[in-house]
């Protein structure tokens, strides 16, 4: 199962009970057990791997041993057939059965350990990908209950209450008002700063005709004509 | 003990005005081993934002309003509308926690102040647009 669909249930309260704390405290003690029952799980697996390899190692080396003395014998067989010593032959393929079943039962042996070498290898990689998906699970769901926390916190600043906000129609109607304030209070200082420096008469002046722009060349040429 | 996480946040913000010359203002809350930040901007007192941190992310959340405020005929179509914008809108998106509908914007826990200080101004600007965009669905008050 997907980690949101986890979340989603351990999440309690989706706008039900005011008083319902938001995530479910249980949950999350029932997932951190889990992640210590995984870590000992993988825990147990590694020491069951190193044991068995090492037992794997002994026997694969014992094995080998016995498929040389097979060779070996094997051959003196063939040798003391050739040289028609038959007595001494048939006492060297006794011991040869002997150890051909010692071979044959150390190898099936042999096999069932490198099996479960594999089984444990494959174990040890599911239970730490199980691992980290839990710590996920709980990384996630603690950071969701922060943000309810957090929700709750300035519930209580604002309202004194756990489960309601003061209204935001009227919030933000006072922050336009305010927003609306700054910008007139802005615009106000910059035409002062005009009538500070006389700007506003003289462009009042200029209109009603009584003094003319200066720098346009229109007066230049008037000033020529004369 | 201050969180490192939000002492970093608390850092990137202090001294620090927007280009249109907001500051921000950062306090403190430290309850036992939940610590939180409340960052209120000049002109959006009514609107804090409020950082909280994990191992991996910080989370930054401004609750708008309560369910209380919407009638109830008119949720589901506030959710909606919500979910529609979601992706549309700039670095945040909204949630709901409990009964308290907000918009958050989370970052990693390794992000730099200047990623810190955009995700706050923009999550700023944000508040009121999200307050337009919902206004239809709120009761007067």
């Amino acid at each position: 199962m997907g980690f949101l669909n986890n979340v989603f249930k351990t999440i309690k309260g989706m706008g039900n009970e005011a008083n319902d704390a938001f995530v479910d405290s249980q949950g999350i003690r029932i997932m951190e057990q889990e992640i210590r029952d995984a870590e000992q799980n993988q825990q147990k697996a590694s020491e069951s791997l190193t044991d068995v390899m090492a037992e794997q190692k002994g026997l694969a080396r014992k094995t080998a041993d016995l498929k040389a003395s097979i060779d070996e014998y094997s051959e003196a067989i063939g040798k003391l057939l050739e040289s028609g010593n038959e007595t001494l032959a048939l006492e060297t393929a006794e011991k040869l059965a002997e150890i051909e079943s010692e071979y044959d039962s150390n190898q099936a042996v042999l096999d069932s350990y490198n099996e479960q070498v594999k089984e444990l290898k494959i174990l040890i990689k599911d239970s730490s990908k199980q691992m980290s998906a839990l710590q996920r699970e709980v990384s996630i769901i603690k950071s969701t209950e922060a943000a309810q926390k957090a929700s709750e916190a300035t519930a209580a600043q604002f309202s004194g209450s756990n489960s309601s906000l003061r209204s935001a129609s009227a919030s933000m109607a006072r922050i336009k008002a305010k927003q609306e304030k700054r910008k007139d209070k802005m615009k106000s200082a910059r035409e002062l700063a005009r009538e500070d420096s006389g700007g506003d008469l003289k462009d009042k002046l200029a209109e009603a005709g009584v003094i003319g722009n200066k720098s346009s060349a229109a007066s230049i040429l008037d000033r020529f004509k004369k | 003990m201050m969180n490192k996480n939000l002492e970093k946040v608390q850092a990137a913000l202090a001294d620090y005005s927007t280009e249109s010359g907001y500051h921000f203002n950062v306090t403190a809350t430290i309850e036992g081993d939940f610590s939180m930040l409340t960052i209120i901007r000049d002109d959006l007192e009514e609107f804090a934002i409020l950082a909280t941190t994990t191992e991996s992310q910080l989370l930054f959340n401004v609750a708008l309003f309560d369910e209380g405020q919407v009638a109830k005929e008119d949720r589901a179509s506030l959710n909606q509308t919500m979910l529609s914008l979601n992706m549309a809108m700039p670095l945040s998106s909204f949630a709901l926690t409990g009964k308290i509908y907000s918009i958050f914007g989370a970052m990693s826990t390794d992000s730099e102040a200047s990623q810190i200080q955009e995700e706050v101004v923009v999550l700023s600007e944000n508040i009121m647009d999200a307050l337009e965009v919902c206004q239809n669905y709120l009761t007067e008050a």
